[in-house]
């Protein structure tokens, strides 16, 4: 039986139906209780619960915003950006109507809830809401025409035959070519069923691409035990965390205690993953580019790849919707 | 703020909120204590809707300034993780992976069943004003949205 709170609004559920009853029971003996039922809307998310799956999406709102601006008769795209997709500002370009704009990445923002699959996009075209260019804008327009034709897209929870965490890092070497920092990516599985991701641009220019990713490794690393710890609380217990990354150089980093030169510069602060390393907390692993997912994070992708890690990572269209 | 409160649909609003807060006893009026931190406070307007984008209802909540958000700071941070969504998320795969169904609750008029421990003073909202004692202060007994302390009062007692 696990209850989740969110201020006033309570998430719960058992595999014994007579501790749920119990509880809602015991609650609606204390407090003034307005509504029990079946989850199925929740924090914007729309939630359908089938026999063994469950799906979360954003459909109607998906559909709402497209239509709000005007583009639900666009031609679909199969993808959310070109994979030449522009990085830096656009000294030169027309400028366009700034509130428009954020509105548009605004919208979109509170589609990446259930659509991880264009948070990288959205991301590099939020960094130009101070002065939007006419370029800026054909590519957010893209994003909607794309989720034009993909608005019942959402994602899957399934039984899977474990329940181990694992996670994907990776990071985009000065990504933003404005100021030359480099971000942080990583998504997060519970079994095959993705539960988190994130981007975050790291707080300092560094030497070298291995240094990049060893600093994502390790936010990477405090997300994989924030969540096995949430999930103790639920009495699921974990075994070693494995977190998988492209590049050796900051795999080895992360196992040889032994300061050298190319290292010695690493801030102390992100040499804690040695530690979990040591004690056996988290185990990192290499991974191929190709089979490394969190790449829909770190850059536009041509059609065969961004569709075949969306699928990877449970995006995908519910059948019986 | 200033159409609001000229506003008779979002007054009446206002009204009914004060009017709970009455009936709850969440807060008293008193003088304005010398020595301790005295709270704004400030009318948040919200349109409720559901999931189509229907407005279903509309509400005047006053909340305690107990934070200072200052929006389109740190943009880059947007995509930092919402702990809520991720505990959802993962509630979401532990259901999924035992195989159970999930269930949701909404406890009424929420925070205003938790009972505060410290002194907390508030000032006096904008527009709703005592003619007769301008200068006092809300002693609150009664968490307000927005209070650092609010979340703890409730979750205190839940448990």
């Amino acid at each position: 039986m696990i209850a989740q709170i969110y201020v006033n609004d309570i998430v719960f559920g058992g595999m014994s139906n007579k501790m749920v009853q119990h509880f809602v029971h015991q609650m609606k003996s204390e407090f003034e209780i307005s509504l029990v039922g079946e989850l199925n809307y929740f924090l914007g998310l729309q939630v359908k619960q089938m026999e063994d799956t469950m799906f979360i999406s954003q459909s109607k709102y998906a559909k709402n915003i497209v239509k709000k601006f005007g583009l639900e008769n666009s031609s679909h795209k199969r993808t959310p950006a070109t994979t030449h997709l522009k990085l830096s500002k656009d000294e030169n370009g027309v400028a366009v109507d700034q509130s428009l704009y954020k509105s548009m990445i605004e919208s979109l923002i509170y589609l990446t809830k259930s659509r991880p699959d264009i948070t990288f996009v959205v991301g590099v075209c939020g960094r130009y809401q101070a002065e939007p260019k006419m370029t800026d804008l054909v590519q957010v327009k893209r994003i909607l025409k794309f989720i034009n034709g993909t608005t019942d897209y959402g994602i899957l929870y399934s039984h899977s035959d474990n329940s181990w965490l694992i996670g994907y890092c990776d990071a985009d070497w000065a990504g933003s070519a404005d100021d030359r920092k480099n971000t942080s990516r990583g998504c997060f599985f519970m079994g095959n069923n993705l539960v988190s991701w994130f981007g975050k641009k790291q707080n300092s220019v560094s030497l070298s691409t291995a240094e990049v990713e060893y600093i994502a490794a390790g936010s990477s690393c405090s997300q994989l035990v924030w969540m096995k710890q949430m999930l103790e609380e639920y009495d699921v217990q974990q075994g070693v965390l494995t977190l998988y990354c492209d590049n050796l150089s900051a795999i080895n980093i992360s196992k040889n205690p032994i300061q050298h030169n190319r290292t010695k510069h690493i801030d102390i602060q992100h040499h804690f993953i040695r530690d979990l390393v040591e004690d056996k907390v988290v185990t990192l692993e290499h991974v191929t580019t190709e089979e490394q997912l969190a790449d829909i994070f770190t850059k536009a992708l041509d059609v065969k790849q961004f569709e075949k890690l969306r699928r990877k990572l449970g995006i995908c269209v519910h059948e019986e919707l | 703020m200033k159409e609001a409160l000229t506003d008779d649909f979002w007054i009446e609003t206002m009204q009914e909120e004060l009017n709970q807060f009455k009936r709850s006893e969440v807060w008293t009026l008193v003088p304005r204590p010398n020595d301790i931190n005295v709270i704004g406070t400030k009318w948040i307007y919200k349109n409720k809707s559901d999931e189509n984008g229907t407005i279903t209802r509309n509400k005047a909540r006053l909340v305690a300034q107990g934070y200072t958000h200052v929006e389109g700071l740190d943009f880059d941070e947007t995509f930092a993780p919402d702990a809520r969504l991720e505990s959802i998320r993962l509630l979401l795969g532990v259901a999924g992976i035992l195989n159970f169904k999930l269930f949701q609750m909404d406890v009424k008029s929420d925070f205003l069943n938790g009972y505060l421990h410290e002194e907390v003073y508030v000032e006096q909202p904008k527009g709703f004003v005592e003619p007769n004692f301008p200068d006092h202060v809300y002693k609150m007994k009664k968490a307000l949205y927005g209070l650092k302390q609010a979340p703890g009062a409730w979750y205190e007692r839940l448990t």
